[in-house]
């Protein structure tokens, strides 16, 4: 893919939070990735990795503590007010918790008309009501629930909610954190292809944050793996989960549980041993080195750079290549 | 084998402000001597409902157990035990795991102290036996450094480590019966591994027969003996882990199964549809349930007396029970959507 | 996939027919909601309907409400006639509550009183919880140093001993209803705005909030639509805990002297005034000791309903 089909670019994005005056947590640490023109980039990666972090920093919801986020060109960090707002509209983010992120105060219409009027995309009441069931439609929902309290509605519904309130701005780019992993297995289906669909329809670009391996792979055409702030490995997501390159990404892919009782997954797991350390003050070297088998004395002490195992497949690990 | 626990005509209504809720509705089941039975099903399905029905930990004034329900266990039935006798056998006998570890254990106490209360309301020990005893359940559950380890608070530990101090405290007493309640939700997929790991251990080791709750259909393959569908209160299908997973018969199990997305199956694929199946619709309202088969409405191989007749339990040779009209002998053949034995998932 | 045989584990009492088995399709019904939709505030009312001592209280506070605004007309007499002829006389039919020791009818002066007490009460705690949701919401919404300094403020604030305020306001400005007013809700807002503080703080991390910042919601919308109506069942329930705390207050403060000078009259003033006869004619005291009781009481047990009917964790 050539440059004009970058949709965002992260360049060497950092986002450390002061916890005291000695000790700064590494959310993000030193990241670099592109994200192309209606392609889903997946992340993945366990709790406190960074990733909604990073997700939302992408957004310019957090600040950042160095590095830049190219939005078509745009400096996310450094816009205007004007440009921000603008930003606003075409970059949105769907939340995780179908629970907390609806307004319980609110009916699902006010919900979902919230981005058209801090838009000041519709003029008339008429013209609202229209767009908020033409959204409701689009999502699968009946329009006639748009007078109704979100607690009446299931989980997958509110999601669906969330959803609609996401597209009412008509973005381009989405960063979904964790959408789906707060639902159930065949909700969590209905709203997968949802979003597939939507992506067909609408050209969608996607940063589909989550730890739910297999659905990532369903759903994402690239995917990047981070372990404490670092992105770890980056590639087309059928090499990488075909070919992984680095130890985490291995040990991670073994564990994930199996429906094929040919195949379990407790006969092919690699075990991590060792603590995980601490993001807080990182030492420098491989974060990964203290549980990984590989390690040598050089993890310890210099930091991996991303290196390509394979045309677009990277991997930040020095024992490879 | 040996039954530890029989559940008969088990059924519990919640009483709201909305209505009386029926979450559970008429389900029986047995627990053998050291195996896992593996319920499964979606949120609301009744599954968490049940292993609090089995300890009688129902939420007091609004939860309301049936008087047919039976839960026999040692020859007594837990649902009329007076609440005295059953803080004995709770924990001592029956013991339990829940999903976040966090909201469990008090922060004010040392794990030492935690695990130690268990050991102390139970068992007459002095205290240097039960010191004795809790550094050797902790080393078992593996916690590296236990003496170190006892006198630490729950927050310096991390979520998978509250978690197997929480297994630590549940089988502390060597309890007959332990019922984890979705245990690795909370966890990550290393983590998760490593506990499942233990649990298996640890049964193998104390022999106790332990009852998992859970929505991942990947757990219940990997650690599961028996397993047990559950959806809208009720157990629609239940049959060791082979004839679930190898010749499921319910469409709802088919249905669980196919949304499942596997590893092997990427949007990249050749095929060019990479459309995951999913079941349309969402569960009844237990407010009003269905007389009939409460899947029906989303089942496509609903049939006219699906919508009528509530189906009866169908059994075959090997005990392998159905609550399905298709399992009928008149009933017209279907072909299993799934594909099973190392196939893979999708089209 | 030949399927294995399954039996009947109990036998069936009816025939099946080759017709049942038909397949009818999915019907597909249960995707509809089929409770009806409830608002917030009707699903709290309902909930406070069936709380039989809340709704007792609301009668009761109605009555005296009305009685305050009707009862002075009900008499013949206005609650500043002397009829020194008249004095001391115990209740009767001609003077229901009957006469203090300048002759005055009691029962106009209870709801004349009651005027001014409930006046007070409901002005007092609204002035609380208006500066207080400003003060709190101000500082919490914006946080970092503009939150440390307004709390330094109110901290000071509160640290007032009110009896000293209140003796020094009405050295200022006066004995009477305003001063009062004035001297109670001076610092009173202080504990509103805590709690206001409080209570933003923890709507402030919710998702939703996130969703109405990435959308480019202005931060006043979003005070103004979720933080707001997000804390006002908390705030509905502090204000009607407020009201009995100033009625007191203003009896308190009328009883030492402080309060309402006559011939206006308040139920503390009523009660301060019975106080020298009390031995002699212990009715003179009752009634206005009642009706403040009553009036506390019956607040108390309607916050304590509206609390419990407006927890959102109590909803099911």
């Amino acid at each position: 893919m050539n440059n004009e089909n970058v949709l965002v670019q992260v360049q060497d994005l950092c986002k450390h939070f002061k916890m005291d005056q000695h000790k700064v947590l590494h959310a993000v640490d030193h990241i670099s990735f592109q994200i192309y023109k209606k392609e889903t980039l997946g992340i993945v990666g366990e709790s406190g990795c960074g990733k909604t972090t990073l997700g939302r920093t992408v957004l310019g919801l957090y600040p950042a503590t160095s590095g830049k986020v190219l939005f078509d060109g745009l400096d996310v960090h450094n816009a205007d007010k004007r440009q921000r707002k603008e930003f606003k509209k075409r970059a949105q983010i769907m939340l995780q918790d179908p629970y907390a992120s609806l307004n319980p105060r609110m009916t699902v219409g006010d919900i979902i008309a919230e981005g058209l009027e801090a838009q000041k995309m519709v003029l008339s009441k008429k013209e609202k009501d229209e767009r908020v069931c033409n959204l409701l439609d689009l999502v699968g929902l009946s329009p006639e629930y748009r007078s109704r309290y979100p607690h009446e509605f299931s989980g997958g519904q509110r999601q669906r909610i969330g959803i609609a309130r996401t597209l009412a701005v008509e973005p381009e780019f989405i960063v979904c954190d964790e959408p789906i992993s707060a639902l159930d297995v065949s909700i969590q289906a209905q709203v997968v292809n949802l979003f597939d669909d939507l992506q067909h329809d609408l050209g969608l670009t996607y940063l589909f944050i989550a730890h739910d391996l297999s659905m990532v792979r369903h759903i994402s055409d690239r995917i990047g793996v981070m372990y404490l702030g670092n992105l770890v490995e980056l590639g087309e997501s059928r090499e990488l989960y075909e070919h992984p390159a680095h130890p985490y990404t291995k040990a991670l892919l073994s564990a994930i549980p199996s429906v094929d009782l040919d195949n379990p997954m407790s006969s092919r797991r690699i075990r991590l041993d060792g603590e995980v350390t601490s993001p807080i003050n990182p030492k420098p070297g491989c974060r990964f080195a203290k549980r990984c088998k590989y390690a040598t004395p050089r993890c310890f002490e210099v930091q991996p750079d991303f290196k390509e195992v394979a045309p677009g497949h990277f991997a930040a690990c020095h024992q490879i290549g | 084998m040996e039954k530890v626990l029989e559940i008969k005509n088990l059924s519990v209504s919640l009483h709201t402000y909305a209505g009386e809720i029926k979450a559970i509705r008429n389900i029986s089941f047995d627990l053998f001597h050291q195996e896992t039975l593996v319920i499964v099903g979606e949120s609301g399905c009744g599954k968490s409902m049940t292993s609090k029905a089995i300890i009688q930990l129902l939420p007091e004034n609004i939860a309301e157990t049936s008087e047919k329900s039976q839960i026999m266990f040692e020859g007594q039935n837990l649902a009329q035990l007076p609440e005295k006798t059953l803080k004995n056998i709770r924990g001592e006998k029956i013991s339990m795991v829940f999903q976040d570890p966090t909201t469990y254990l008090n922060p004010t106490m040392t794990i030492g102290a935690q695990i130690g209360e268990c050991l102390s309301l139970h068992k007459k020990m002095t205290r240097a036996e039960i010191r004795q005893q809790t550094i050797e359940i902790l080393g078992k559950v593996k916690i590296s450094n236990p003496e170190a380890r006892l006198k630490q608070y729950p927050h310096e530990f991390s979520g998978g480590m509250r978690q197997r101090v929480m297994i630590a405290m549940a089988l502390a007493c060597r309890p007959k019966v332990l019922i984890a309640d979705e245990p690795t939700t909370a966890l990550d997929v290393t983590t998760q591994a490593d506990i499942m790991d233990l649990i298996k251990e640890l049964q193998q080791e104390l022999g106790t027969a332990v009852i998992l709750i859970t929505h991942d259909l990947g757990i219940a393959s990997e650690v599961g003996n028996r397993i047990q569908v559950m959806y809208a209160g009720e157990i629609i299908e239940s049959g060791t882990k082979e004839q679930i997973f190898n010749s499921p018969a319910h469409p709802y199990t088919w249905a669980l199964l196919r949304s499942v997305p596997t590893v092997s199956a990427a949007r990249t694929d050749s095929s060019g549809s990479h459309k995951l199946y999913s079941l349309p619709g969402t569960p009844p309202d237990l407010i009003a349930p269905p007389k009939a088969c409460a899947f029906a409405g989303r089942c496509e191989y609903c049939m006219d007396i699906c919508n009528r007749v509530h189906p009866p339990v169908f059994e075959d040779r090997d005990g392998h029970l159905v609550s399905c009209w298709l399992c009928h002998p008149q009933a017209p053949k279907v072909e299993i959507p799934v594909k099973t034995k190392g196939d893979k998932h999708h089209e | 996939m030949n399927q294995p045989s399954y039996q009947v584990k109990s036998p069936l009492d009816f025939e099946l027919k080759t017709e049942d088995f038909a397949f009818a399709g999915a019907r597909e019904k249960q995707n509809q909601i089929l409770r009806p939709s409830v608002s917030y505030w009707q699903d709290a009312w309902r909930r406070l309907k069936k709380n039989k001592a809340a709704i007792l209280a609301i009668i009761v506070l109605a009555v005296v409400v009305i009685m305050c605004i009707i009862g002075p007309s009900l008499t013949p007499y206005s609650h500043e006639d002397v009829v020194m002829s008249d004095k001391n006389s115990p209740p009767s039919a001609v003077h229901y509550f009957g006469t203090d020791k300048l002759g005055r009818d009691i029962f106009t002066r209870i709801w004349v009183g009651g005027r001014v007490s409930l006046t007070l009460g409901i002005v007092g705690a609204l002035i609380d919880i208006t500066v207080g949701l400003l003060y709190g919401g101000i500082s919490s919404y914006f946080g970092g140093n503009i939150d440390n300094i307004m709390m330094r403020i109110v901290e000071i604030l509160a640290s007032i001993p009110y009896l000293v305020l209140v003796v020094l306001v009405s050295l200022v400005v006066g004995k009477g209803m305003g001063s009062l007013l004035i001297a109670m809700t001076l610092t009173g807002w202080c504990h509103m705005a805590r709690l206001v503080r409080g209570q933003i703080l923890q709507i402030k991390d919710q998702e939703y909030i996130l969703a109405a910042r990435a959308l480019g919601t202005s931060p006043w919308k979003i005070i103004w639509k979720h933080l707001i109506p997000n804390t006002l069942g908390v705030m509905i329930v502090s204000v009607t805990f407020d009201i009995p705390s100033f009625i007191f207050g203003e009896a308190f403060l009328s009883f030492i002297g402080l309060g309402v000078q006559a011939p206006m009259t308040s139920w503390g003033a009523l009660a301060a005034g019975a106080q020298q006869e009390m031995n002699f004619y212990p009715y003179q005291m009752f009634f206005p000791a009642l009706l403040i009781s009553l009036t506390m009481l019956s607040f108390q047990m309607l916050g304590d309903g509206l609390r419990d009917a407006l927890d959102p964790k109590l909803r099911q």
